[in-house]
């Protein structure tokens, strides 16, 4: 099997500009070159790792900022990833390390590329592992395939909902209007619920949940002619549930809730969206609630979704997502 | 100061383009660019062997400013704090062009003596080298 410097030879080999590679372009020829599955497991990154150059990936005690940490020299490196991780990250961290990896061997092979720094370097990298852990081709027809499941689609992948939904933004964009939001809550591990399942303090159970993820394609936002108000109805990072929200629905009811026109939300005419909220259940309580919005005129695209799961409807056209 | 910085410096009191520099020595002056922006590492010994001469300084202290050989320590290694072994260990470590690392920080990039340690612990058990006593 061929080296990482053959790799790189030709990943910069049709590139126009030799000052840098694109990480998704970059991980796609990766899959390509070395014949990876649609699912890419910790064994076989560890079956690919000789023809890397990467004499071990093992887990180890890391200092607390590291996830993962590499180190080395050309044709001898060592990668290392938290060993408390779960085997979903840890398959991630591997990836990322890799592309550091390839970074440097670039870096040594081409006098023109410049290695990436800092944060840049670190997106990059975390793109490289999103795109060969989520392979464009395979996983848009999945998103299409599950209707947009994202609770599907992470148990196929095994990926965090964060990951999944960043690369649903990522592969869906330039395809179709898209925004995902993640709500879990501040504090872990409270009940709210008693031995008959009804929730116990209302208020400060739905205020718990805050908006952790939030992904949107930039064309979701309030159509001019509705006005910019309607942005405090749209979910903004660290801010609880709100009142009438679709989340709110899934959070008092305790199941899916799906809301078929908010209005004003899409800057192309389209005009309305539709909202489906799932919750994600751990030891008996909601951990986390995802709520998924796409342009009503597209919302056959969740079809499958809804008569899978009959969530409860909302009719009323409220602008609250 | 920096490598880069330093190389700068070098060219810039002898009156030089990088022009120039590429012209007597045959490397891109692309590349000697980023060297001296730091946005790449040092270069290679053999390309420090051709700059030398232009740049009117010796390989050996080319070699020591890119980190190839160790820097006459102004104190005397048994005479250091802890965290003054830290640091110089650290920078040895991180001037090191044979040897490269680097990882996932979930952090905000701050640089703590704990990582320090790890970084240097996984730099001498890759060399043998020891550079930390304390």
């Amino acid at each position: 099997m061929a080296t990482l410097k053959d790799f790189c030879i030709e990943v910069m080999d049709p590139a126009e500009d030799e000052a840098k590679v694109d990480p998704e372009r970059t991980a796609d020829e990766f899959v390509r070159f070395y014949s990876l599955p649609k699912i890419v497991t910790l064994g076989r990154l560890q079956g690919l790792a000789k023809f890397l150059g990467i004499k071990k990936i093992s887990p180890n005690k890391l200092p607390e900022s590291f996830r993962g940490y590499h180190f080395g020299s050309d044709g001898n490196y060592e990668i290392q990833y938290r060993q408390q991780d779960w085997v979903g990250s840890a398959e991630h961290t591997v990836l990322h390390e890799i592309y550091e990896i390839i970074e440097d061997t670039l870096d040594g092979l081409f006098v023109e590329f410049v290695r990436r720094q800092g944060t840049a370097l670190e997106r990059a990298a975390d793109t490289f592992a999103a795109s060969v852990l989520m392979q464009t081709e395979h996983f848009l027809s999945d998103v299409y395939e599950e209707s947009l499941d994202v609770l599907k689609l992470q148990k196929k992948y095994g990926r965090a909902y964060s990951s999944i939904i960043l690369r649903m933004k990522r592969v869906m964009n330039n395809r179709h209007s898209f925004f995902a939001v993640i709500y879990e809550p501040r504090i872990q591990n409270q009940v709210y619920v008693n031995e008959f399942g009804i929730v116990i303090d209302k208020k400060y159970f739905i205020e718990n949940f805050v908006c952790r993820y939030l992904v949107k394609t930039s064309d979701i936002k309030p159509n001019r002619k509705h006005g910019r108000l309607l942005w405090c109805f749209l979910p903004r990072k660290k801010h609880h549930v709100m009142l009438d929200s679709v989340a709110y629905y899934v959070l008092t009811e305790q199941r899916s809730a799906f809301r078929e026109r908010v209005e004003g939300f899409d800057m192309f005419g389209y005009d309305d969206l539709s909202i489906i909220a799932r919750p994600v259940a751990w030891n008996g309580q909601i951990s986390k609630v995802i709520v998924i919005g796409i342009p009503q005129k597209e919302n056959q695209l969740l079809r499958g979704q809804i008569d899978r799961i009959s969530p409860l409807m909302l009719y009323k056209s409220f602008q609250i997502i | 100061m920096k490598f880069g910085e330093f190389l700068k410096d070098l060219r810039i009191r002898k009156g030089l383009k990088l022009r120039d520099v590429e012209k007597a020595t045959e490397i891109s002056n692309s590349y000697l660019s980023q060297v001296e922006t730091g946005k790449r590492n040092p270069p290679h010994p053999d390309i420090l062997k051709k700059l030398a001469p232009v740049y009117g300084v010796t390989i050996g202290e080319l070699m020591t400013k890119a980190g190839y050989l160790e820097q006459e320590m102004t104190v005397q290694k048994e005479d250091m704090t802890q965290e003054q072994e830290l640091d110089w260990a650290f920078n040895i470590v991180k001037n090191d062009p044979l040897y490269k690392e680097g990882a996932r920080d979930i952090g905000d990039g701050e640089i703590t003596p704990d990582v320090k340690r790890f970084v240097i612990q996984m730099y001498e058990r890759y060399t043998g080298r020891k550079l930390l006593t304390k």
